[in-house]
């Protein structure tokens, strides 16, 4: 059931429509710096920005910085509200239950495979940003946080971590949106709450006054793959966010459950 | 045909929000048999329905479905279902082939082997010039007819029908009708739910007749068809003279008269030599009757005297 779930995910339309959008905006931002040149802003901008062109593991890196904040977990929202509230709305969920497919199968197999969407599209942004930068930009040093400089293998390395962590950062988002498709049978309004539920937390982050709960918010370690490009790398961060995300899930998993276990279904 | 009840209902019972949509039924369906749920809409027929299947967990009462409480044993009872709830229900994108081959991929049939079934399954329900077709471009019958075949594509003891017609042209209401006989006679019991009595009369062994979340009547067809009525349209002139005399002769009778289409109706006790005498009597008296004959009270006046107004009938 997982591998037909699986492949009639990456068969939907919909979602074909959402991996080719966000594989866009690394060829964009490419696009953009060639030809409007790396230099001619005011400066600033994501890290690694300013080394863009130095390398094609610089594109997949400033991509999946810009992103993360709204763009992938929009992506991400979007097929994880579904999740449920999809096959409620088709009227598909009823003849599911009943074939049966068992409540809790249902929903394991359904949060797996949004999981796997998840890594899939975060994978696919690193890859277009490293071709799109491969053939815009010259093969030059990769130099990490640190000043040090690794070799383009390393390099590549380093960016495929850097896109698994990403993913792992979105682990919290599928599970509120898995969660919310159970409650509602509008998979807009599910992946509308995710979304909603990804920046307020980014708000909350920003207010000084709410320090103290900082650590809680699902979105406090969200860049801390940056912590991959130092010398010698540093995974407290990255150890921090991987259970962050691990404990939003597994909480959102439960909350799901609780209420789709023994819900009543109309649709 | 064995006694064991396939479905026990007891006081089964679903409120929602303080309105009781299942007042406490109880029904037993027999291994083989076709039942006939009968009821107009919003009777609480899908929603029994769903209790059966566990889709809505029932405030009260027991339901045992094959041998199984439920919601309790549902892992256990589901395999043994084929079910077609409330209208159609597919995933749009998907073809005809690929919507049945998802659900056989929810038992663990794939491969060569769920292919096969969804093919054979759709060539049942007259859909195999279209399965390759994306089944949102599909007309409303064709995705009744799609749910169909998802509901007998696995060999099951009991079969579960909510409405199976709906949305069908007669030709195919003809189809679902032989559909649902041919699964009976393959051993399987099927629990048919319709608000339409045509469909029931023609098929179904046994039948129960809700009503505003209540069972108003239960039994075999066969018991139920002794409850009919039957009555004598008289064509007769002139019409006052002649319903004058019969209610003399007959006072114990009941006789209606229309003097519009000059009919006379006379309720008919067991007797069937009392239509004769009656044609008899009036020729004598010098009564012109045009025509004379024997109606029985059809299924649908059975019900509607049950339920009253307001049935949904055909």
């Amino acid at each position: 059931m997982f591998v037909d779930e699986l492949r009639r995910t990456f068969r939907r339309p919909r979602n074909l429509v959402v991996l080719g959008l966000i594989a866009l905006v690394p060829i964009l931002l490419g696009v953009v710096v060639k030809t409007l040149g790396p230099r001619n802003g005011n400066g600033g901008g994501p890290p690694f920005f300013n080394q863009l062109t130095q390398n094609p593991v610089f594109l997949s890196l400033v991509a999946l910085t810009t992103m993360e904040t709204f763009l992938i977990p929009l992506a991400v929202s979007l097929i994880a509200g579904d999740s449920v509230s999809g096959e409620a709305s088709s009227g598909a969920l009823r003849y599911l239950l009943v074939a049966p497919a068992g409540r809790g199968r249902l929903l394991i197999v359904k949060t797996a495979s949004a999981l796997v969407f998840t890594l899939v599209a975060v994978l696919i942004i690193a890859v277009v940003g490293g071709v799109t930068g491969a053939i815009l930009f010259h093969l030059g040093p990769i130099v990490t946080l640190s000043g040090t400089t690794v070799s383009n293998i390393r390099g590549v390395v380093l960016t495929l971590e850097a896109s698994a962590v990403v993913g792992l950062s979105m682990f919290s988002i599928v599970g509120i949106g898995v969660f919310v498709s159970t409650i509602t049978d509008s998979s807009a309004a599910a992946s509308a709450v995710a979304v909603a539920v990804a920046v307020i937390s980014q708000i909350l982050g920003q207010i000084p006054q709410l320090v103290h709960i900082r650590p809680l918010l699902l979105s406090n370690y969200w860049g801390s793959f940056i912590d991959l490009f130092r010398s010698p790398q540093v995974f407290h961060n990255v150890k921090l966010d991987i259970l962050e995300q691990f404990v939003w899930l597994t909480v959102a998993l439960v909350a799901a459950w609780i209420n789709f276990r023994a819900k009543d279904i109309f649709s | 045909m064995s006694d064991d009840p396939v479905i026990e209902i007891e006081a089964l019972t679903k409120s929602f929000k303080r309105k009781r949509a299942v007042d406490a039924i109880s029904l037993t369906v027999k291994q083989g048999s076709v039942y006939g749920f009968l009821g107009p809409n919003g009777a609480g027929k899908t929603t029994t329905i769903r209790m059966l299947l566990g889709l809505i967990y029932p405030d009260e009462g027991k339901a045992t479905v094959l041998g199984g409480s439920v919601p309790k044993q549902l892992p256990k009872v589901l395999p043994k279902i084929g079910a077609m709830i409330e209208g159609p229900g597919f995933v749009p994108y998907l073809s005809g082939t690929q919507n049945v081959k998802r659900l056989l991929a929810a038992v663990g049939v794939t491969g060569s082997q769920a292919t096969k079934l969804a093919g054979e399954a759709l060539e049942r329900v007259g859909l195999s010039k279209v399965a390759d077709m994306n089944a949102k471009k599909y007309s409303l019958g064709m995705k009744q007819r799609l749910s169909l075949a998802w509901t007998v594509a696995l060999p099951r003891e009991l079969y579960i029908l909510d409405e199976p017609t709906n949305g069908l042209d007669p030709a195919g209401m003809k189809e679902v009708r032989e559909l649902v006989v041919e699964l009976a006679r393959s051993g399987s019991t099927v629990f048919l739910s319709s608000h339409l009595l045509t469909e029931v009369d023609q098929v179904c062994s046994d039948v129960a007749l809700m009503s505003q979340g209540s069972i108003l009547k239960s039994g075999t067809m066969e018991d139920l068809k002794k409850e009919q009525k039957r009555f004598v349209e008289i064509h007769a002139e002139p019409v006052l003279k002649a319903a004058t005399l019969i209610a003399t002769w007959y006072p114990d009778l009941k006789v209606l008269t229309d003097e519009s289409s000059s009919t006379i109706r006379v309720d008919l006790p067991s007797s069937d030599h009392l239509c004769g005498t009656i044609n008899y009597q009036l020729v004598t008296e010098g009564v012109t009757v045009s025509g004379l004959r024997v109606v029985g009270q059809s299924l649908e006046d059975i019900f509607v005297r049950y339920i009253g107004e307001g049935f949904d009938v055909r």
